[in-house]
């Protein structure tokens, strides 16, 4: 190890270090589900970035879904939330559809949609956002694995995060996990819902993956949100046996292990 | 046949006119100077010309053919009087090469007849009352501008000049050579104002300073602006109004005009945010300000402005929150342009995609809770996907029944078992829009075996003549 790696090392325990420190400002939003809360010491922070991958490219629906379902547990009701993403964002995923999002449970007066044309806008106008009194959550949407969301400007994401103690939300779509200032990762996958009746689809249901959580335990979990009651509900598998993933591996590996 | 379109001086005072054929012409000086008419570009000359005239007056109009109209009304001061500012417009465009007839009068209509058919120059002009009717009077009738067969009937009269026709009773003149004879003379003479309609939106308030010094440093021009921008907003205080639209003019020494606009979300009161967003505007230029021989006027000017209501703090600071947003979305929407900070704009129509629009933030106030889903029901799942595509994307169905909720289907190269399947919910076109060729649609909601939710229509009808209906996935829900 060299002593440039050794000084950062230091750095990051010092940075820790402060983090538990000034631990009695911080305010920690829950699942309202125990399964899922008990992981966590006090609850998920607030003022900290958790990230969301979707699982595989199917699964963006999914994984937009759980994170506004995050984003409306973290942020104040009525508050601003801001959704952040590339130009082209539209073209690949389609765009935040207003009725949905109502239907979903978030009101679409509190949406601000921002588009940048490159990845480094997205993450400077994310810290703006971040930085800004009295805004709910930011949803930071990077395509793919841009060079510039490394390891410093997460870092810079997460203070400014903290700093306001408001939620940083980071949707990769279209990537592989990699190392960054992340407190807690997510893998999304869609699961089968409970049909409503009639064979027709059901409330939506997220097969949760927690692959890192810097404040506890990992776990995977099937969920269910309650779009009225803003809740995520245990769900329960519907037909058969889940098929167990390990805990990960990224997108590109496992289409081809699955061979489509 | 080719005609003369335009003669200068020399060629007037030889006995060509405008209209003359250039065969004609050719006949009696066999070395004419020709050259091709453009008109496209005397326009566009005209235009630049108009520009640059907004150092003098923001209130600058087009008189077509190859004229200006300024309406320098409570300028005057600013460039020395009259005179001073005649003569200032002549010797600089003199050293572009531009040849000027002006004149200066108490309204638009006397001031152009002057410049046109008068002595015009800086002598012809004068807003003396009693002088300007003697120099009115002296006009030829050609001035009236008047249709060709009035003219000759008042010519056949015996009358020569403006004068002439003016003391005539205006009865036997309204009858015998028309309504505007008479409108054009009630023009000439303030008794009835014909408005000149600027090119540019007229500023609500503005500041502007000029230097003896062209200012070639950004630190200097940034002052500059910061103490126009306190002026500025003194000024909208005053007014109880808060700045909309804000443009910033700058004036290079060498006639170049550079021109910022900034859109702002609710009204700006304050001098200081007003100069951080055009301090990001200036920042986010994709073509740097190029001060190169230097500023000499600069002007900061309230496009559009809205009331303001004396603000009262609240006890919880909701509302200096929402300021705070407001300010971080004009700084957005500067920095990456207003087309890239949007709000979800409810509109009352059954098409799903033109239901939920996205406007510029800086643009729409936040309204009050919409009816975004008349059909969600509390307790059901949601009836509408939460990510939209535009334009909805084809996919290969097949199905079982025809008229049914398909199957599988391959979207995207991936293939798609359906499991549960909601529908159809048919919404038809909206027929009384313009252009609407559009087929009535059956929206299905389905989920497939991975539990990804789709909501995808048909488009077309089994029943009627449409054999071959396709296929769309529209969205995706969670």
């Amino acid at each position: 190890m060299t002593a440039a790696n050794l000084e950062a090392l230091r750095r990051d325990i010092i940075f820790l270090g402060k983090t538990f420190q000034s631990n009695s400002l911080r305010s920690f939003f829950h699942f309202g589900e125990k399964a899922v809360d008990s992981v966590f010491r006090e609850g998920l922070q607030r003022g900290a970035i958790h990230e969301v991958f979707a699982s595989q490219a199917g699964d963006a629906g999914a994984a937009t879904g759980f994170i506004i379902a995050l984003a409306l547990r973290a942020a104040a009701s009525h508050s601003p939330i801001i959704w952040v993403e590339e130009d082209f964002a539209e073209r690949e995923n389609g765009v935040p559809y207003a009725a949905g999002l109502h239907d979903f449970g978030l009101a679409p007066e509190r949406l601000i949609i921002v588009r940048c044309s490159t990845s480094q806008d997205v993450l400077k106008a994310a810290c703006d956002s971040l930085g800004t009194a009295g805004m709910g959550a930011v949803i930071i949407a990077p395509w793919s694995n841009p060079k510039c969301l490394d390891l410093t400007a997460s870092r810079k994401l997460l203070l400014t995060a903290q700093q306001a103690d408001t939620p940083a939300f980071l949707l990769r779509l279209g990537a592989a996990p990699a190392d960054n200032a992340a407190v807690t990762r997510w893998m999304i996958r869609a699961a089968p819902s409970r049909s409503s009746g009639a064979n027709a689809p059901g409330h939506p249901v997220f097969d949760a993956s927690l692959i890192r959580n810097r404040m506890g335990m990992t776990g995977r979990w099937l969920l269910e949100w309650e779009s009225d009651d803003h809740v995520f509900k245990l769900g329960k598998p519907v037909s058969g046996p889940l098929v167990s993933i390990p805990s990960y591996r990224s997108p590109q590996e496992r289409r081809s292990a699955t061979g489509n | 046949m080719l005609r003369l379109m335009a003669v200068d001086e020399k060629a007037a005072a030889a006995g060509l006119y405008r209209g003359m054929a250039l065969t004609d012409a050719r006949a009696q000086f066999e070395k004419l100077d020709t050259a091709f008419a453009a008109p496209r570009q005397d326009n566009a000359l005209l235009e630049k010309l108009a520009d640059w005239c907004d150092r003098y007056t923001p209130l600058v109009a087009v008189d077509e053919p190859h004229g200006l109209i300024l309406d320098v009304t409570g300028c005057l001061h600013l460039h020395g009087g009259e005179e001073k500012l005649l003569r200032d417009i002549h010797a600089s465009l003199k050293r572009h090469g531009i040849c000027v007839r002006s004149a200066i009068a108490v309204n638009p209509a006397a001031a152009r007849a002057l410049a046109r058919y008068g002595n015009g120059g800086i002598a012809g002009g004068g807003i003396a009352g009693a002088d300007l009717k003697q120099l009115l009077y002296r006009l030829p009738l050609t001035s009236l501008e008047v249709e060709h067969a009035h003219l000759s009937g008042l010519k056949r009269a015996g009358l020569l000049t403006v004068g002439d026709v003016d003391v005539l009773p205006r009865a036997a003149l309204t009858a015998r050579f028309g309504a505007r004879t008479v409108n054009r003379l009630d023009a000439l003479f303030s008794r009835h104002s014909e408005p000149i309609s600027p090119r540019r939106i007229v500023p609500i308030c503005m500041a502007e300073r000029r230097m003896a010094e062209p200012l070639t440093f950004m630190e200097a021009i940034e002052g500059v602006l910061r103490e126009l921008a306190g002026e500025l907003a003194q000024e909208l205080k005053a007014r109880v109004e808060g700045a909309r639209e804000v443009e910033a003019v700058f004036f290079r020494a060498d006639g170049n005009i550079r021109r910022l606009r900034i859109e702002t979300g609710r009204p700006v009161t304050d001098a200081e945010i007003l100069m951080r967003l055009l301090k990001e505007r200036l920042a986010s230029l994709s073509d740097p300000l190029d001060a190169g021989y230097g500023f000499d006027i600069i002007r900061l000017a309230a496009l559009r402005v809205e009331k303001t209501m004396a603000r009262q703090t609240s006890l919880d600071n909701h509302a200096e929150e929402t300021d705070k947003i407001g300010t971080l979305v004009d700084r957005l929407s500067i920095r990456l342009g207003s087309k890239r900070v949007l709000r979800p704009v409810f509109v009352d129509t059954h098409i799903p995609e033109r239901a939920a629009i996205l406007e510029p933030a800086t643009l729409t106030k936040v309204a009050a809770a919409a009816r975004w889903n008349a059909g969600d029901v509390a307790g059901d799942p949601p009836q509408r996907p939460i990510r939209m595509f535009h334009p909805p994307e084809p996919i290969e169905a097949t199905f079982e029944i025809p008229d049914a909720a398909p199957a599988q289907f391959v979207w995207r190269k991936a293939r798609h078992i359906i499991v549960l399947a909601e529908g159809p919910e048919r919404i038809a076109p909206e027929w009384w829009r313009e252009n609407s060729r559009a087929l009535t649609r059956d929206y299905y909601r389905l989920e497939d075996d991975a539990g990804r939710r789709f909501w995808v229509f048909r488009e077309g009808l089994y029943e009627r003549n449409d054999p071959d209906p396709k296929w769309f996935v529209h969205g995706i829900f969670a």
